[in-house]
């Protein structure tokens, strides 16, 4: 009898990045071909580092391909990324973004973004895949995200003048 | 008939925290009955201040009981911090294990890992990871886990002169 859910799998692995201090880096893994975008997710299941000051964020670009930014806003050394990517059929339509803002002062930001009808948001999870800052900022930067509607994704980010800050999500339907 | 797989929901909800005093705080938030901790993961999805000066923040999320997630976060004083979370609940095998590690940092920014035992999670191809962290003092933070066997996680952290508390679990994909 098929199964009403085909199983789900889990590719998963460490990016380890080297910086010189004060400088931001994209990589790009090679993954197991995914067959479709829509039917994967992506998740950072981590972020460490020999130095202080540092962030990363993670997205897929193509079925084949995770592309991880970091930064390093110190000194000289290595900053480590864990990632997994999850797909399957059950996710049906994921949708994904990257999402951008550069504050004029310090405080809390709030960036709204338009999604296509994802129905019952009981049925659905929104997930944040870490953060980019600007390597040469000096404030340390956060951010948050929420589902608000069906059709509404909420980020809010945390920083002030010289912060420069991207995060990416997913938004897809649960099983 | 009764579904083979019964479908999953989502929880979610924004939890805003104040600091007085520079350190930690915890802050139980009652949530809608999941049943049994092995059918629901939790998920902290990013935080923020409203603050105006640069600070170290973080937060770390687990479930406690059936009704219960535990916040616990890091701020200096007279914070105000923002926490998004998500609970997910369903068929997960009543297989979803969960815990805390402590990895203690002398100075000096570096990473440290530490080794947990887990009950057998079969097809690592079939597992997913989760985690959040926070410092108990001011301190760059990060943290990371990952599968080195289906009986072992490895927690890595990030830290100088403090504790890192990571909450971690692992959970099947498939029913």
């Amino acid at each position: 009898m098929q199964a009403k859910y085909p199983p789900i799998s889990v590719q998963r692995g460490l990016a380890s990045v080297s910086h010189l201090g004060n400088d931001g880096k994209t990589t790009n893994v090679t993954v197991a071909d995914l067959g479709s975008l829509t039917r994967a997710k992506e998740r950072l299941v981590g972020v460490t580092a020999t130095m202080a000051g540092f962030y990363a964020t993670l997205r897929l670009t193509s079925p084949t391909n995770l592309e991880i930014q970091t930064v390093s806003t110190s000194a000289a050394g290595y900053i480590y990324v864990g990632w997994e990517i999850e797909y399957g059929d059950y996710l049906g339509q994921a949708q994904r973004g990257q999402t951008s803002y550069s504050p004029a002062g310090a405080g809390e930001y709030t960036v709204n973004v338009t999604l296509a009808d994802l129905g019952d948001i009981v049925k659905v999870r929104a997930e944040m895949m870490g953060l980019r800052n600007n390597w040469n900022a000096s404030f340390q930067a956060g951010s948050r995200l929420q589902l608000t509607s069906a059709t509404n994704l909420e980020a809010r980010f945390y920083g002030s003048t010289n912060n420069t800050m991207t995060t990416n999500w997913v938004a897809h339907k649960v099983r | 008939m009764k579904a083979k797989y019964p479908p999953h929901q989502v929880q979610r909800g924004v939890t805003s925290v104040t600091h007085s005093a520079a350190g930690t705080m915890t802050t139980n938030v009652a949530i809608t009955d999941v049943a049994s901790l092995a059918r629901a993961l939790e998920r902290m999805n990013g935080v923020t201040s409203i603050s105006s000066s640069s600070l170290f923040i973080a937060a770390s999320v687990r479930l406690t009981s059936a009704t219960n997630l535990e916040i616990t976060t890091y701020a200096s004083a007279a914070t105000t911090l923002y926490v998004n979370w998500e609970v997910e609940y369903g068929d997960y095998q009543d297989a979803i294990q969960r815990g805390t590690t402590t990895i203690n940092f002398p100075g000096g920014c570096t990473e440290i890992s530490s080794d947990v035992s887990l009950s057998d999670v079969g097809d690592a191809s079939q597992t997913r990871l989760e985690c959040s962290h926070h410092p108990d003092a001011a301190s760059w933070h990060g943290s990371r886990v990952a599968l080195t066997s289906t009986t072992n996680l490895r927690v890595f952290s990030t830290g100088s002169s403090c504790n890192i508390i990571t909450r971690w679990l692992v959970c099947r994909v498939n029913p």
